[in-house]
């Protein structure tokens, strides 16, 4: 790491870059004429505005510049649409009882905002911002139907803006450089001005100039008002103007380096505000970006970059940008040991992807997707898969596998919370479907039955609600995707070629793990009889922990590779994956199925009853694909034969295998071999990505009790890595249990 | 053929030999290391395990056997191995020391852990204990890894007749061979026993052109002076001729330490660690003594280097 880039570190740390934030300019675009433009317009024009006043500010040493300093763009909403808010009331937000969400940022008519879609880095890159403009001009002149003119408008609004602000800067550096008197530095601010003045009259010429572009057009995502912005293929991005300045003799492989950390660096300015106000962590900002894998033609993609990027997440040791290795059979055995040497320093990063398991599960989709699109694929927010520019994806919750249990146990009534008077989406006064006595349940089938209704019935309301939810425009980001402006549409117009929407899957082992608990005592050792059973779980097992220890301890559990419950799990996703891709979204686009839990087994575990694993009520239930903590007797080996059982062939979003390391086992060059070895089985049996934990559960504690002497050390949750001393307790412990098991 | 005990079975094991392996732990050792790590392996007699930890102090265990006392242990003498607590202990606070295990059951756990070592270059070690002390099970378990086209690793102190050796020889791939202690008087003092046998039997191996990994345990103050480390260097130069893959030092662990006087329920059970605290080595030192191999032109490798 060099000098500079320890100092931009510091002051990283030193948060020197938060002096300049202005949370609300006070500004406003709308007068008599404005108010009656349409809503895209009035949004560009806010974008514009907000563009023309947001501080701007160079620190000493940095070689990318910018940063979103405004935090509201100006009032673009009329009073009258604030007072219509949402048709769709119901489908405003978040709905605890389903767990759905739709995009986490909302304007305040409650409508929808696009995030978690990757921009089309590698087609606006190359272009530059300028062509792009007139590109929009163009297709403005020859449009013939008002909407699309409209959008044009606003995109050409939203560029212009974007165009005037890069013009900002460049003064700004300009100024820099005409007080600065060591010759070396005047020489970079030099170079930058020259760049940025490039950036306004074409499309950018060096690296340095394309690494500044991406971070301008990251930022000002941002600042239009999306949430979590991924990056997409950035070894594959940025390689062309690599290439060419390393041939032609510009740059060295130091420099860039270098550069690429100081854009690093940059992407860290945000991770304290980017996520909605609700459920706010640190570093939760979708800033994923995707190396390695296969090109558009199927052949291996690893360039000098993809090692760089591995390079600079080791010196930078922050949170973002989060980094995800796509691997398939032809991945140079360098890469997977450079990664592994990344992994051994704990922070969580590479995550791991299979192309060639996640490759074919896009193409599941029937002719949706190209196969050059596919092998196109990177990162979303956290771990789901998308196509990058093409891809227009939204997250809603999970399907909690526990709650359709629970259900199916409680004729539909939740065991603990019941809903409120003005609860929506509600029959007969609960949340789940009213499937039946539990007398009727004389047999292990109608019971698992009445369990397949329940998540259908989640999956119907979840699909009902999200396929009425409202969408926001949004011109500047939808500019910076692949089809938008040939379609003449932005995202709430159906402007993005692969419209997808993804659910998620949480508690899996606990719901595998509760069903085989029940199929043994209740049907099969007949030890006690359903409506026993269930009131000891609605009384939370108390006087009966003889009970609960001995299914905790004497019966099978997820993750010990026994099929006795390793094959309730794979009904229970062979049933939940059918269901999902069934659904088809409001563009006709399809619902794709996940193994995820996301932060599910944290914040629903908590409205959930004991369950019929020995769980006690309102407990962590298992993240992601993971088995039950502490269920798992037999190793990782084991861990990972009971997930190969799972039919992940259609789960183009992703299914997640979080896998925990002590630090020793990474410690050396074969230790890390035998771990990358461990990853490559999971891929051979078919596995699609897994997520890696390399912690100290010792360093843990004493982080826990002594936060500041821990201010860089850096945990995986459940989809991104962010920094331990930042996390709420709750998160803490479970880490902290989660590591001692390593 | 009488089964050994088998105290643990350890998957994705990764510093028993190349590649993931699953390494199969027997009970019982002719050895007596004051800093055994394993301490609970050295008796080949089966005993009665109890972790405090987990127990929930419900009592069911006493329920079953009179001789149990208010602290849910008993005298060793008084336990006949019976087996009732351990049935009736829901959270197996309490669970014997080892299970036997047949060569086909140990065939099937590595069979299901095949794709890992095909992966990797891993395979089966067997450890302990000093696993050669079962020659019959182990060629029988060999034999049916070999089969199966399973990598095999025997983890040994050497202190076995070489019959024992000579029976498995042929469905060995590695042998992980300890050697602690070339002063065979220090040897005696620290182990129970003289080098002479483990020191054969090692020419032995290396005279069958036998793949060898020799382990040195460095034990603070007493097997990891420069001194000892330099004599282990001249040994396998002059008397092996040099022909082993590679020398591993294995730096203290302070975890054993842990393990004594644990995990037993009988009152009058468990060790006593003799050795009382010591200092792990640091790196630095590690690393001087791995230099020594250097001008013998053995490789020499440490994980903690």
């Amino acid at each position: 790491m060099t000098n500079r880039i320890n100092e931009l570190r510091e002051m990283f740390f030193a948060a020197t870059h938060k002096a300049h934030r202005v949370e609300d300019s006070g500004l406003s675009i709308l007068n008599e004429t404005t108010e009656k433009l349409p809503f895209e317009i009035r949004k560009a024009l806010a974008f514009q505005k907000a563009l023309e006043v947001m501080p701007i500010f160079i620190q000493p040493g940095e070689l990318i510049v910018g940063g979103k300093t405004l935090y509201r763009l100006p009032t673009y909403i009329t009073e009258q649409e604030k007072r219509d808010g949402n048709p769709n009331f119901e489908t405003k937000g978040y709905s605890n009882a389903f767990d759905n969400t739709y995009n986490l940022g909302q304007d305040e008519r409650g409508f929808g905002v696009a995030d978690s879609c990757i921009p089309a880095y590698y087609k606006v890159i190359p272009m530059g911002l300028p062509a792009l403009k007139e590109d929009a001009e163009a297709r403005l002149k020859a449009a013939t139907d008002e909407k699309s003119k409209n959008y044009y408008r606003s995109v050409i609004l939203s560029l212009e803006g974007a165009l005037a602000f890069i013009a900002r800067y460049e003064e700004l550096v300009r100024q820099t450089l005409a007080h600065t008197e060591e010759q070396n530095r005047r020489a970079e601010l030099l170079e930058m001005a020259e760049g940025l003045s490039q950036l306004q009259q074409g499309a950018p010429k060096t690296y340095l100039q394309a690494t500044q572009l991406m971070y301008f057009i990251q930022f000002l995502i941002w600042t239009e008002g999306g949430y979590l912005i991924p990056l997409g293929r950035t070894d594959q991005i940025l390689y062309p103007f690599y290439d060419r300045d390393i041939s032609a003799g510009r740059l060295t492989p130091e420099r860039a380096l270098e550069i690429m950390e100081c854009f690093f660096i940059k992407l860290n300015y945000e991770i304290d505000r980017t996520h909605g106000e609700a459920g706010k962590f640190e570093s939760d900002t979708g800033q994923s970006i995707t190396i390695g894998g296969v090109t558009r033609a199927g052949e291996d993609a690893t360039n000098a970059l993809t090692y760089l990027i591995l390079d600079a997440k080791c010196d930078c040791r922050l949170t973002d940008p989060k980094v995800h290795l796509r691997v398939h059979r032809g991945t140079p055995e360098a890469v997977w040991r450079k990664a592994a040497y990344l992994n051994s320093l704990g922070m969580g990063f590479p995550t791991y992807e299979n192309d060639e398991a996640l490759i074919p599960a896009f193409m599941s989709h029937g002719d949706f997707y190209t196969l050059e699109d596919a092998r196109d694929y990177a990162a979303s927010g956290c771990w789901e898969m998308i196509i990058q520019g093409r891809s227009f994806n939204r997250n809603i919750g999970a399907i909690d596998c526990l709650r359709c249990l629970e259900w199916a146990l409680g004729e539909g009534e939740s065991f603990l919370d019941k809903p409120g008077k003005d609860a929506v989406g509600t029959i007969d006064g609960h949340y789940g479907f009213p499937t039946g006595k539990l007398t009727w349940f004389d047999s292990y089938e109608k019971l698992f039955n009445a369990f397949k209704v329940q998540m259908k019935h989640c999956i119907d309301m979840t699909t009902s609600y999200c396929n009425r939810a409202m969408l926001s425009p949004s011109p500047f980001y939808s500019a910076m995707m692949e089809d938008c402006l040939e379609q003449g549409r932005d995202f709430d117009g159906g402007g993005v070629r692969y419209p997808e929407t993804d659910f998620q899957l949480a508690a899996l082992a606990n719901a595998a793990d509760s069903l085989y608990a029940i199929k043994a005592l209740v049907y099969e050792e007949k030890k006690l009889t359903l409506s026993q059973f269930v009131e000891i779980l609605k009384n939370n097992w108390e006087g009966h922990e003889e009970l609960r220890q001995y299914v905790l301890n004497k019966l099978p559990k997820f993750g010990n590779d026994d099929d006795r419950v390793d094959l309730i799990a794979r009904d229970i996703v062979e049933f939940y994956v059918r269901e999902v891709r069934a659904q088809r979204n409001s563009f006709g686009g399809p619902y794709r199925a996940r193994i995820s839990s996301a932060l599910a087994y944290v914040t629903n575990s908590k409205q959930l009853g004991a369950s019929a694993d020995g769980r006690r009520a309102r407990e962590f239930y298992a993240d992601n694909l993971s088995p039950q903590l502490g269920a798992d007797k037999n190793g990782p080996t084991a861990i990972i034969r009971s997930c190969g059982k799972l039919p992940y062939g259609e789960c183009a979003g992703g299914a997640v295998l979080d896998m925990k390391f002590h630090p020793s086992a990474l410690k050396t060059e074969e230790g890390r071999a035998k771990f990358s070895s461990m990853i490559k089985t999971y891929f051979a049996l078919g596995g699609l990505q897994t997520q890696i934990n390399v912690l100290d559960n010792k360093v843990l504690l004493d982080a826990k009790a002594h936060p500041e002497n821990y201010r860089d050390l850096i945990v995986r949750v459940w989809g991104f890595s962010t920094y331990f001393v930042s996390l709420p307790e709750a998160y803490q412990d479970h880490i902290i249990a989660r590591s001692t098991l390593a | 053929m009488k089964l050994p005990l088998v105290f643990d079975i350890k998957t994705f094991a990764v510093h028993d030999g190349p590649g993931i392996r699953t390494t199969f732990f027997l009970k019982g050792c002719p050895l007596h290391c004051k800093w055994c790590q394993n301490p609970e392996s050295i008796s080949p007699a089966q005993y009665l395990a109890y972790n405090p930890l987990l127990c929930l102090r419900c009592g069911a265990c006493r329920s079953v056997c009179s001789k149990l006392g208010e602290d849910f242990m008993l005298n060793q003498a008084d336990c006949t191995l019976c087996g009732r607590c351990v049935e009736v202990c829901l959270p197996a606070a309490r669970k014997f020391a080892g299970r036997e295990l047949s060569p086909e059951e140990v065939l099937a756990q590595a069979i299901s852990d095949k794709p890992f070592f095909d992966s990797s270059g891993g395979g089966v070690t067997f450890s302990g204990g000093e696993c050669a002390l079962y020659p019959d099970y182990l060629k029988a378990c060999l034999s049916l890894l070999k089969g199966a086209g399973i990598h095999t690793c025997i983890d040994t102190c050497g202190a076995v007749p070489r019959e024992h050796f000579e029976e498995i020889l042929p469905f060995v791939d590695l042998f992980l061979y300890d050697l602690k202690k070339l002063d065979p008087e220090l040897h005696r003092e620290y182990t129970g026993r003289d080098n002479q046998q483990i020191l054969e039997n090692l020419r032995f191996l290396c005279a069958r052109g036998k793949e060898i990994i020799i382990r040195v345990p460095l034990i603070p103050g007493y097997t990891d002076s420069e001194e000892d480390i330099r004599a282990i260097a001249r040994f396998v130069k002059e008397e092996l001729n040099g022909a082993v893959r590679r020398v591993e030092l294995l730096p203290y662990n302070k975890l054993a330490e842990s393990k004594y006087a644990n995990n037993t329920a009988y009152r009058d059970g468990g060790l006593r660690y003799p050795l009382g605290s010591l200092t792990a080595q640091t790196n630095e030192y590690v690393a001087s003594l791995s230099r020594i191999f250097e001008p013998y032109g053995i490789p020499s490798f440490s994980e903690v280097l």
